[in-house]
């Protein structure tokens, strides 16, 4: 496996780590939004951090997610074009999805930014985009995917 | 406790009553004097206290021992009341409340310090309307007494110590950080000042007060940096800010779901939180359902975050125990020596016409000086030896144990 096969490998897992987390503080902001919001103070009342650090570091894990997988998918697609892989096209479903989450996971870094994407929301994607992460890992590790064949 | 009265406290608090129960028999500040005065009225009665706070309000009678007012006291402050969500108690049992209350062991936050500061707010009202007498007076002043003592003495005293810090750590629960953020205090009594002090120690971006009267609101404002609007400007004010405090007295203040703009609250998609530590409640119901972001947190739900964050504090009140069994054996040996008064008059009387006599019947010592000093030394002595058995007398009438046990018959009742 040549240089840039490693960086692409490593920048994906990397980013698939992050997006996992951000999809997780998500859920947890999530939790303790609803705890709080019925008045309840339990146990993740009791052991979360505040809601405005789990919101911080849905962003946060969201942005290194983006950045890693900016870098992954950039090599990952020279690498291609490069070797010719095949079963490789835009259209592939591994490709696809790992497109739109580059977009979702972006959209959630910088949703601070952006007038009307608070906390709760950028939660609520980041929550989603969790399954999305897990679907595009699923896919990547299948046997008949493009990814198995190189 | 005194052979001829009987001291009667009648109540209802944050163990027995609801917020919704509590807010309908507040007695407010300017209710007080009438309040005391139909209660002295009540037949037998002979001194009233009455303490109301956001988590009490207790009545605190004396009248003559058989005489059973615990009914009457009731039927005036507490109508149409359940049974269950008031409670009575009498002598030693009144007294052993009285102090804990004092002492914060009562309060939804344990150890808070406000509940002092009512107490002696309540003291000056029964003092203005001379409803305090020669039990209550001194009973008062040794409950405030102890409330210093537990503090100062015992780790009660530390950690967060009113329902006012209580909402602010809900607030950093939510926000964290306050720089970002917008604040509006409705209400610039003690309490919104004192919220609005907890604000500025950690660095809200902007605070505004809101209060009926503009002048007050003005005069907080000025020393708190902060800005200052009457109750007329609420829907504005409530539209810029991300924490509303609503701290009002009595209910010059209401704060419903009309005064929000609901597509601005769900266009931000930001918390709005909004605490009312008034009593009566002044935020409604309605206003949790303006939109999701909105969190709405009334007395009863911060007692609910008390308690939760309580639990490691049984020590401290472990460490209560023994001042508080020590400040009530001191009281009612005082109120025992104190009985006896009409008969150390009678015998200092005594002394002092025996002695008198003896000087007529010796015709020369008269004219001495050193005798006379003698005479009067030798009285005075003698006086002193029989105050000194008194006192010892009246400290054993009610031996520290039994008191003791007192105690914890009232613990295991709650």
């Amino acid at each position: 496996m040549g240089a840039w096969a490693v960086s692409h490998v490593a920048m994906s897992t990397i980013a698939a780590a992050a997006l996992v987390l951000s999809g997780v503080h998500g859920l947890l902001y999530l939790l303790l939004f609803r705890e709080m919001r019925e008045r309840r103070f339990g146990r993740w009342f009791s052991h979360l951090p505040d809601l405005d650090v789990l919101a911080k570091m849905t962003r946060r894990s969201a942005l290194i997610g983006f950045i890693g997988l900016t870098v992954g998918l950039n090599v990952g697609i020279g690498l291609a074009h490069a070797e010719h892989a095949p079963g490789f096209n835009y259209h592939n479903p591994e490709v696809l999805l790992s497109l739109l989450l580059w977009v979702h996971f972006g959209v959630i870094a910088f949703s601070e930014k952006i007038r009307g994407f608070g906390a709760r929301r950028a939660s609520y994607a980041a929550a989603g985009g969790l399954v999305a992460v897990l679907l595009s890992l699923f896919l990547v590790l299948l046997p008949h995917s493009f990814h198995s064949s190189l | 406790m005194d052979p001829k009265s009987t001291l009667t406290l009648v109540g209802l608090s944050h163990r027995t009553a609801a917020v919704a129960v509590r807010e309908r028999y507040v007695v407010s500040q300017a209710d007080l004097p009438a309040c005391l005065s139909a209660l002295l009225k009540i037949d037998g009665v002979s001194e009233a206290f009455v303490l109301s706070t956001c988590n009490r309000t207790e009545a605190l009678i004396v009248a003559p021992r058989g005489v059973d007012v615990s009914a009457r006291v009731r039927a005036q402050l507490f109508r149409n009341i359940e049974a269950e969500q008031a409670y009575a108690y009498e002598d030693v049992q009144a007294l052993i409340h009285v102090f804990r209350v004092a002492a914060g062991l009562d309060s939804v936050v344990l150890g808070e310090s406000e509940v002092l500061a009512q107490i002696k707010r309540g003291t000056e009202a029964a003092q203005a309307a001379q409803t305090l007498g020669p039990l209550l007076r001194p009973l008062l002043q040794q409950a405030l007494h102890v409330g210093k003592r537990v503090r100062a003495e015992t780790d009660l005293g530390q950690g967060t110590l009113s329902v006012a810090r209580v909402g602010i750590d809900v607030a950093t629960r939510v926000f964290g950080h306050f720089e970002h953020q917008s604040a509006l205090v409705i209400g610039a009594g003690e309490t919104g000042v004192l919220v609005a002090k907890h604000l500025r120690d950690l660095k809200i971006g902007s605070l505004a007060f809101a209060n009926r009267t503009l002048e007050r609101a003005q005069a907080v404002a000025g020393e708190l940096n902060a800005t200052a609007h009457g109750l007329d400007e609420l829907p504005a004010l409530v539209a810029r800010a991300d924490i509303v405090i609503a701290c009002v007295e009595g209910q010059t203040a209401t704060l419903d779901a009309s005064a929000f703009d609901r597509r601005l609250v769900r266009r931000r998609d930001k918390p709005l939180l909004v605490i009312d530590l008034s009593m009566p409640r002044a935020i409604a119901a309605d206003v949790a359902k303006v939109d999701r972001n909105v969190l709405v947190y009334d007395l009863e739900d911060l007692s609910r975050v008390v308690r939760e964050n309580e639990k490691g504090r049984n020590a401290a009140v472990e460490g209560t125990h023994e001042i508080l069994v020590t400040e009530l054996h001191k009281f009612l040996s005082l109120r025992t020596y104190a009985a006896f008064s009409p008969a150390i008059a009678v015998l200092r009387e005594r002394f002092e016409r025996v002695r008198e006599e003896t000087l007529d019947a010796l015709a020369d010592t008269r004219s001495d000086p050193a005798h006379l000093q003698l005479a009067h030394e030798i009285t005075r002595k003698l006086l002193d030896v029989a105050l000194d058995q008194m006192k010892e007398s009246a400290r054993h009438t009610r031996s520290a144990e039994s008191l003791d046990r007192e105690y914890q018959r009232f613990l295991e009742s709650l």
